[in-house]
C-alpha cells in the first residue's frame, strides 16, 4: 500500500519510497532519510503538528505539510 | 542405525567464526584466529549427544572445513571443502551441513548457503556475530529467513556460546516439508545439463553443473571427460557458468534480505529519549515543564543577576567619582565622569543578565531540550509567520532584546528570522522595568482586586501587552515581507544528554564578548553625544544661570543644595537637549506630554532606563535613589501649557504605553543592524515602533483624559 508520510499512524513503520518535492527531499537526505530507509512514526506535537518519526536511530521532526511530500510504503 | 555417527560438516566464509563455533560445539580447542584461512585442512571433533526424543546417546562427528566463499574453489583448501560436500562415497560424507554465516556480511554468506541447499544436503544456518548487525542499526528476522530458506536458522554468538544448545536441538529435528531449490541449471541450459549429467554419471543436475564449472581444478584429481570441450559446443565456459550462477543467486539473495533484514529505526539511546519526550512533549506536562523552566529563567535573570549587577554599578560609580576627584576639573573630567563612565557602566551592568541568559539557553540547547520547545510551539508560532524556534528569542527578549536578537540565528529561514528580530524588541525587557515601576507608582492607585495588588496586575498586563504586540506585529509582517524562500521545520530532535559544561561556558563567554564589543561601541558614542547635548547650551545661557544661582543672595534664600539642584535643572532646560525637548513638544503634546518628558524621550533614546535619571535631573531630586521624593515632585508638577497636573493618570498611562512600544534602545538598533546586515530594517523597525508608540499613547490619552 502506498501513502505519504503524514498518514503513517503513530507506532507504525513504513519505508521511504520517494519524494514529490525536491527541496524537502534534499533536507531529508541530509539527515539520512533516503529512499529505501525504514522509518517509524513516533509522535505528534501537542497541537497535532509537527510530527516526529524515527529513522536509523535518530528522531526527526517534520510538519504535516512537508511530510505529505514524502512517499512511503506502509506495512513493511 | 543405533550408534552410526552422524556427520556434520561446518562450512562458511573465511573468518566467519566457524572454528570458534566448532570449538564451542565439540569442546576442542581448535586454533582460531582473526584472519582468513586459519583452517587449512579439515578437523573433526566427536561428541556424544542425547537425542532429545528417544533419549538415546548418539555420536555426532563435527567436521570443520576450510573457509570458502562459494562452491567454485579457487585454491586447494577451498577444494577440500568442495570435495567433502560432493564425495558421496567417502565415509566422512556429511549427513548434514552446518552453514556458518557472518552477520556482518550476510549477502556473501547466503551465496554459499543457497549453493549448499541446492546440493540437496540437509542444512542448518547459524548466523554468527549478530550483535554486529545491531550496531549498524539492522535487525535480522531469523524466523522469516528460515521460512525463505526452508532450513532452520539459528542466531549464535560463538564467542559467548549463545545458540549452541539450539544448534544441537536442530540437528535432531526432522526436516519439515520438501527441501527448497533455488537455482536449477536445467532451467537455463536443459540440453547442456543432460549431456553433462550423462557424460559424468552424476545424477544431481547442480552437482554436474558444479563439476563442469570446476573442471580445471578437478581434472587433476578425478578422471573426467573433457567437459570444457563439451561446454564449448554450446558456447559456454566453466568461468561463464560460475559468473552467471552467482549473479542469479545474488538477485535472489537481495529479495530474501529485503524481506528479512529490517533497519532498526529505534535504538536503545533513542528509546530513553522517547521516554523523556513522553513528558516533555506531552499536551499537559510538556507545557507545564516549559512554563516551569521559563519561571526559573526569569528567576535567574531578575533575582540572581541582581547582586552582580549592583556590584558592577557601584564599581562604576566609585571609579567615576575617583576619576572625577583625581583628574583636574574641566571638560575632559566631565566627559569621562558624566559621559563615558556612566555609559559604559550602563551597558556592562547587563553582563550578568546576559551571561545567565545565555548559559541557560546553552544548557537547554546542548541537552536537547530546546528542540522540543520548538517542536511543541511550532504550530502556534507558525500562525504568526514565525516558527517554533522563534520562541526562545521572544522569551529572551524579556531580559534584553540584544542577546535575544542574537539568539534568532538558529532560525534558518530568512523571513522567519527577520520577523523574529523585528518583533522581539516589543517584548517587555528589563530596562523598561524601572520606567514602569516609577510611572505605575504615579498613575495607579494602591488598590486590591481580590488578593491581587492592582499595581502588580498592571505590571503583569504590560508583559502580556508586549507579548501580544510582538505576535500581532509578526502576524502583520507575515503579509508584508515577501520571500520566495520556503519555511521548513525539518530538524533532528537530538538524543537527550548531559550538557557539556565546556561548551556552555564557551557559548556564554562568546555571547557576552560580542555584546560588549558590538553594542558597546554604539552605546559609548551615543552616551557621549547625549552628555554633550545635555551639558552644553547655545550662547552664554549656562554662564547666566550659574551667575544667577551662585549669587550670595540666592544661596541664602534657597540653601546650597537647593541652589545646586536649581542650576542643573535650569541648565538642562537650556541645554541643546532641552531645546530639542521643546522643539518636539508640538509632536508629543497630543499625548499629554510637555517638553520635560520630551527631554526624557530624547535622552532615553539611548536606553529606556535613562528616563528615571533624566527625570531626577529635571526635578532636581538629586540622586535618583530618592524615588519617593522624585515621585512626589513629579506628581505635583503641572503641564506648562495646560496648567493641569503633568503626570495625570491619563498622561502617565500614555507614557507607559509609549515606553512599551517605542524603540528606545541604541544597543538593540545596533544589534539589528549587525544581524540583518543593513540599516534598512533597523530604520523600518524604529519607525513602526515609534508610530505604534505614538498612536497607542495618543489613543490612550484622548480616551482617558
Amino acid at each position: 500500500m502506498s501513502a505519504d508520510l503524514s498518514h503513517v499512524p503513530i507506532g507504525e513503520s513504513a519505508i521511504i519510497r520517494g519524494f514529490t518535492d525536491e527541496e524537502i527531499s534534499l533536507k531529508l537526505i541530509e539527515l539520512g532519510c533516503i529512499p529505501g530507509t525504514r522509518i517509524t512514526m513516533i509522535r505528534k506535537a501537542p497541537l497535532g503538528d509537527p510530527i516526529a518519526f524515527a529513522c536509523s536511530g535518530s528522531l526527526i521532526s517534520i510538519r504535516l505539510l512537508e511530510a505529505s511530500t514524502v512517499l512511503v510504503e506502509e506495512h513493511a | 542405525m543405533e550408534d552410526k555417527p552422524i556427520h556434520i560438516a561446518l562450512v562458511g566464509n573465511p573468518n566467519s567464526g566457524k572454528s570458534t563455533l566448532f570449538n564451542a560445539l565439540t569442546g576442542l580447542h581448535q586454533k582460531t584466529g582473526n584472519f582468513p584461512g586459519v583452517t587449512v585442512e579439515k578437523h573433526t571433533g566427536q561428541v556424544r549427544m542425547f537425542h532429545p526424543k528417544d533419549k538415546s546417546r548418539r555420536t555426532v562427528n563435527f567436521i570443520d572445513l576450510p573457509g570458502t566463499y562459494c562452491l567454485f574453489p579457487k585454491s586447494l583448501d577451498e577444494l577440500e571443502t568442495f570435495k567433502v560436500l560432493t564425495d558421496h562415497r567417502s565415509p566422512d560424507f556429511p549427513d548434514m551441513v552446518l552453514i556458518v554465516a557472518d552477520a556482518s556480511n550476510l549477502k556473501r554468506s547466503l551465496l554459499l548457503c543457497l549453493q549448499v541447499i541446492d546440493l540437496g544436503l540437509p542444512a542448518i544456518l547459524a548466523v554468527n556475530m549478530i550483535d554486529i548487525l545491531e550496531r549498524s542499526n539492522l535487525k535480522l528476522n531469523t524466523v522469516r529467513l528460515a521460512a525463505e530458506l526452508g532450513i532452520p536458522v539459528i542466531p549464535v554468538n560463538a564467542r559467548d556460546k549463545k545458540g549452541i544448545s539450539e544448534i544441537k536441538q536442530a540437528i535432531f529435528q526432522e526436516q519439515v516439508g520438501a527441501m527448497k531449490t533455488f537455482d536449477n541449471p536445467a532451467d537455463y541450459h536443459p540440453g547442456v545439463m543432460e549431456k553433462l549429467q550423462k557424460s559424468t554419471g552424476i545424477s544431481s543436475a547442480y552437482e554436474a553443473y558444479l563439476t563442469a564449472a570446476n573442471y580445471d581444478l578437478l581434472q587433476s584429481e578425478r578422471t573426467l571427460p573433457d567437459l570444457r570441450k563439451l561446454l564449448a559446443e554450446d558456447e559456454l565456459t566453466p568461468f561463464g557458468l560460475q559468473s552467471e550462477e552467482s549473479l542469479r543467486r545474488y538477485g535472489m539473495i537481495q529479495t530474501i534480505l529485503d524481506n528479512c533484514l529490517a533497519q532498526v529505526t529505534i535504538t536503545r539511546a533513542l528509546r530513553f529519549s522517547m521516554k523523556l519526550d513522553d513528558v516533555f512533549t506531552h499536551p499537559v506536562w510538556g507545557f507545564l515543564t516549559f512554563l516551569t523552566i521559563l519561571f526559573l529563567l526569569f528567576q535567574a535573570i531578575f533575582s540572581w543577576a541582581e547582586y552582580p549587577m549592583d556590584l558592577i554599578d557601584s564599581l562604576f560609580q566609585k571609579s567615576g567619582s575617583w576619576i572625577g576627584e583625581t583628574l583636574p576639573a574641566g571638560k575632559l573630567n566631565d566627559l569621562i565622569t558624566q559621559g563615558i563612565i556612566p555609559g559604559l557602566g550602563g551597558i556592562l551592568m547587563f553582563i550578568p543578565q546576559i551571561a545567565i541568559l545565555f548559559a541557560f539557553i546553552a544548557v537547554l540547547e546542548d541537552s536537547g531540550y530546546m528542540a522540543r520547545v520548538s517542536f511543541i510551539m511550532d504550530r502556534l508560532m507558525r500562525k504568526f509567520g514565525i516558527n517554533g524556534k522563534s520562541v526562545i528569542p521572544l522569551i529572551s527578549g524579556v531580559a534584553c532584546a540584544v542577546p535575544a536578537i542574537m539568539s534568532a540565528r538558529t532560525i534558518k529561514n530568512w523571513k522567519e528570522r527577520l520577523i523574529t528580530i523585528l518583533v522581539t524588541p516589543l517584548m517587555s525587557c528589563s530596562a523598561r522595568l524601572p520606567v514602569y515601576t516609577l510611572l505605575i507608582a504615579i498613575a495607579v492607585p494602591d488598590k486590591h482586586i481580590g488578593i491581587f495588588n492592582l499595581k502588580g496586575l498592571i505590571m503583569m498586563g504590560l508583559y502580556l501587552l508586549g507579548f501580544l504586540a510582538a505576535l500581532g506585529t509578526a502576524w502583520i509582517l507575515k503579509w508584508i515581507i515577501r520571500s520566495r524562500e520556503r519555511s521548513y521545520f525539518i530538524m533532528e530532535l537530538p538524543v537527550y544528554r548531559m550538557p557539556q559544561w565546556g561548551v556552555v561556558a564557551h557559548t556564554m563567554g562568546e555571547k557576552v564578548w560580542v555584546f560588549i564589543r558590538d553594542a558597546g561601541k554604539v552605546i559609548i558614542a551615543i552616551s557621549i553625544l547625549l552628555w554633550a547635548l545635555s551639558s552644553y547650551g547655545p550662547g552664554d545661557r549656562f554662564e547666566q544661570i550659574e551667575k544667577k544661582y551662585t549669587s550670595p543672595v540666592m544661596i541664602e534664600q534657597m540653601g546650597e543644595e537647593q541652589a545646586a539642584n536649581a542650576i542643573s535643572s535650569e541648565k538642562l532646560r537650556n541645554s541643546y537637549a532641552g531645546i530639542l525637548g521643546r522643539t518636539i513638544e508640538p509632536v508629543i503634546a497630543p499625548l499629554g506630554f510637555d517638553w520635560k518628558i520630551g527631554i526624557a524621550l530624547v535622552t532615553s533614546f539611548a536606553a529606556r532606563e535613562v528616563f528615571v535619571g533624566t527625570m531626577a535631573t529635571i526635578y532636581g531630586a538629586g540622586s535618583d535613589d530618592d524615588e519617593a521624593t522624585l515621585r512626589e515632585r513629579m506628581m505635583n508638577d503641572t503641564n506648562d501649557r495646560t496648567g493641569l497636573p503633568l503626570f495625570s493618570p491619563a498622561a502617565s498611562i500614555a507614557l507607559i504605553l509609549f515606553y512599551a512600544f517605542a524603540m528606545q534602545c541604541m544597543s538593540t538598533i545596533a544589534v539589528v543592524i549587525r544581524e540583518t546586515g543593513s540599516w534598512k530594517w533597523a530604520i523600518a523597525q524604529t519607525t513602526y515602533m515609534g508610530v505604534l508608540a505614538w498612536l497607542s499613547a495618543f489613543i490612550a490619552f484622548q480616551i482617558l483624559s
